[in-house]
């Protein structure tokens, strides 16, 4: 049997383990948006890496004689490969056996790309596992560079927002009166503001509205009902369609439908569908039991909407539409989305400026073997320097306090109760009452938790949507500035000065990768 | 090829490791990892016979582990053949496994094995 999965379930370097202690002989393949590539074992040795950008370097090497300064080359070309494929989070990997080394790939002649007697996997594993901890400490410490700049910060509090929280405005069609009614008052119950649309024609009617009053909304909609021109059953699409053009594909979609062919899946993703949800089936006789089974299927919806609005959807790498409406904080979450291309003075600062938007207090915590213990602070009315003050010395065990452990193993957003989830006693919760947790990922791992709550007027946390979105963008370059800081390493490694057009091929693959 | 020992090592299996040497918290890696032991891979080993308290967060959230050990080898530098990187570090048995541990480091083990054991 094939070992094959995702690498979301089963990372790579633990893929890796898995094959080199089987000691197999055989080819693992990886698949992602972001890179491909293979790596081919004999008895459990790595013997031939790519990756993506790997093999056009590989490639000059199959003119050159065998000898010593080729086979180092191999090697090297064998940990740039894995280090590539390792950074992956997302994908599909895929291990096929075979009874002999192989000799080709995708047609392609690879034997002259063997590494005669492979690599030893044990110390390539462990080289592997120290590098991603180097670059795992190196993002953390941009993060942590907050204490400093907490010491030098002047006294200037950050002003608290008093922007209005954004609500999620849906537009939902749906050709079946039911659907409507039902979904649309378990929406408002849940907080939207809903607009219904019963056919394509009415939707596209009520977008023109929606544009002309510049109200942003997310589009929940069914795919089977007539199209305006009734030339087609797939109206759905027809306001999708409208929906990327009017937002210049930044609107935000999602299907409701009680079945999907892969081609209508597939055009559905085309279209820029975020989301598919399964509603009941209406062939059910009795009414009630419809109702009860939509009533369910609403809720499912909201949580899923709050996700695709919140960023938790991956594939949601902009702004959501939903936020469009409240120019000044999108505006305000564009502006520090770009300076994190350049993170100066530290991200920690940009991560407390953007949590000043959305509730009274923001704690930054570092995350550090079992423990979580804080360094950065904002509060509102106070300095970021007091803040910090404030919460200098507060570290949590993470195997004891649940919501803490939660956030950094589950590696999702947590909320929590002051009353049931009571955080230990040195913590002063002023007068808050629940808090939320989220986390900063970095390849996969949460390097950092922050804390949101209200201590000063008590209130609930609101949609923390926008802040969300920062994050994960904060934990993007971090690991962005880890691995430019890894590729210049790599690079000041390898790039020895005989090695002519080799080294050259190398340095352009490596700018590239830069840029 | 199967492994006959009795409590069978797991060689390129590779875990961060946060160790405590007589007061002193270092970082390394264990590797060849056994129920009875583990090679710590750590910077600057320690001597022949140093005992330590060894922590590490197990994969896939399974849990800790915590053990007292002593170390029974000393590797400050090795090099086996030309494509064998140094693996500088000791080889350390596991004197006392703290309460749970030796379950989850079998469940862990076990479980490794059995995703292995897939590739047939």
């Amino acid at each position: 049997m094939a070992l094959t999965g995702r690498l979301e379930d089963l990372n790579l370097l633990e893929i890796l383990q898995i094959i080199a202690f089987s000691k197999k002989t055989g080819t693992l393949k990886v698949e992602s948006t972001l890179a491909r590539g293979a790596v081919l074992f004999q008895d459990g040795v790595v013997l031939c890496a790519f990756s993506t950008s790997a093999t056009p370097i590989v490639s000059p090497l199959a003119g050159m004689t065998l000898n010593e300064s080729r086979a180092l080359l191999l090697q090297n070309e064998i940990r740039i490969a894995l280090r590539e494929l390792i950074a992956l989070r997302e994908g599909e990997f895929e291990f096929t056996l075979t009874s002999e080394p192989p000799t080709h790939f995708e047609g392609m002649d690879i034997s002259r790309f063997l590494v005669a007697g492979g690599v030893d996997p044990q110390a390539l594993m462990l080289e592997l596992a120290r590098e991603l901890d180097t670059a795992r400490k190196d993002s953390t410490s941009l993060l942590e560079s907050a204490e400093e700049m907490a010491k030098h910060v002047d006294s200037e509090p950050i002003a608290a927002s008093t922007l209005e929280r954004p609500e999620i405005t849906v537009l939902l069609v749906d050709d079946e009166p039911k659907v409507l009614d039902i979904v649309g008052t378990e929406l408002k119950r849940s907080g939207c503001r809903v607009i219904a649309a019963s056919s394509a024609k009415e939707a596209l009617d009520q977008l023109n509205k929606l544009v002309d009053s510049e109200t942003a909304a997310v589009l929940v909609t069914d795919v089977a009902m007539p199209s305006s021109s009734g030339d087609s059953f797939e109206g759905g699409f027809e306001v999708i369609r409208k929906l990327e053009e009017i937002t210049k594909g930044r609107g935000l979609a999602m299907l409701i439908t009680e079945s999907l062919s892969s081609e209508a899946r597939a055009r559905a993703r085309k279209l820029g569908v975020r989301k598919v949800a399964f509603k009941p089936a209406l062939t059910k006789l009795d009414d009630d039991e419809y109702a009860a089974d939509l009533e369910s299927f609403t809720r499912i919806l909201v949580h899923e909407l709050h996700q695709l609005v919140a960023g938790a959807d991956k594939s949601a790498d902009q702004p959501s539409f939903a936020e469009l409406n409240d120019d000044v904080l999108f505006d305000f979450l564009k502006t520090m989305t770009e300076q994190l291309r350049n993170p100066n003075p530290s991200i920690a600062k940009m991560v407390l400026r953007v949590g000043a938007k959305y509730c009274e207090r923001t704690v930054l915590f570092s995350v550090k073997g079992p423990r979580a213990h804080a360094f950065a602070a904002f509060l509102k009315g106070s300095s970021i320097k007091t803040a910090t003050e404030a919460v200098k010395g507060l570290a949590f065990d993470l195997q004891t306090v649940h919501p803490f452990a939660e956030v950094v193993y589950s590696r999702g957003v947590a909320s929590g109760s002051y009353d049931t989830n009571a955080l230990p006693s040195d913590f002063d919760r002023g007068r808050a009452k629940v808090y939320e947790l989220l986390p900063i990922l970095n390849n996969n791992e949460a390097v950092s938790v922050v804390l949101c709550d209200n201590p000063n007027s008590g209130g609930p946390v609101g949609n923390l949507a926008g802040l969300t979105l920062f994050l994960n963008q904060a934990g993007m370059a971090m690991e962005n500035a880890a691995l430019n800081e890894q590729l210049r390493s790599v690079e000041d490694r390898y790039s020895l000065d005989n090695q002519g057009p080799l080294t050259q091929e190398h340095s352009r693959v490596f700018r590239n990768r830069r840029q | 090829m199967k492994e006959h020992r009795k409590t069978p090592r797991f060689g390129p299996l590779v875990i961060k490791t946060q160790v405590n040497i007589y007061g002193n918290k270092r970082e390394g890696f264990l590797t060849n990892l056994s129920r009875a032991g583990a090679f710590l891979a750590i910077d600057d080993p320690p001597s022949d016979g140093a005992h330590l308290d060894v922590w590490a967060l197990l994969p896939w959230r399974l849990g800790e582990l915590r053990a007292h050990a002593r170390v029974v080898w000393r590797n400050e530098q090795e090099k086996r053949d030309d494509t064998t990187a140094e693996i500088v570090g000791v080889g350390i048995t596991f004197t006392e496994l703290e309460q749970g541990s030796a379950e989850l480091l079998k469940l862990y083990l076990t479980r490794f094995a059995e995703l292995a054991a897939q590739v047939e």
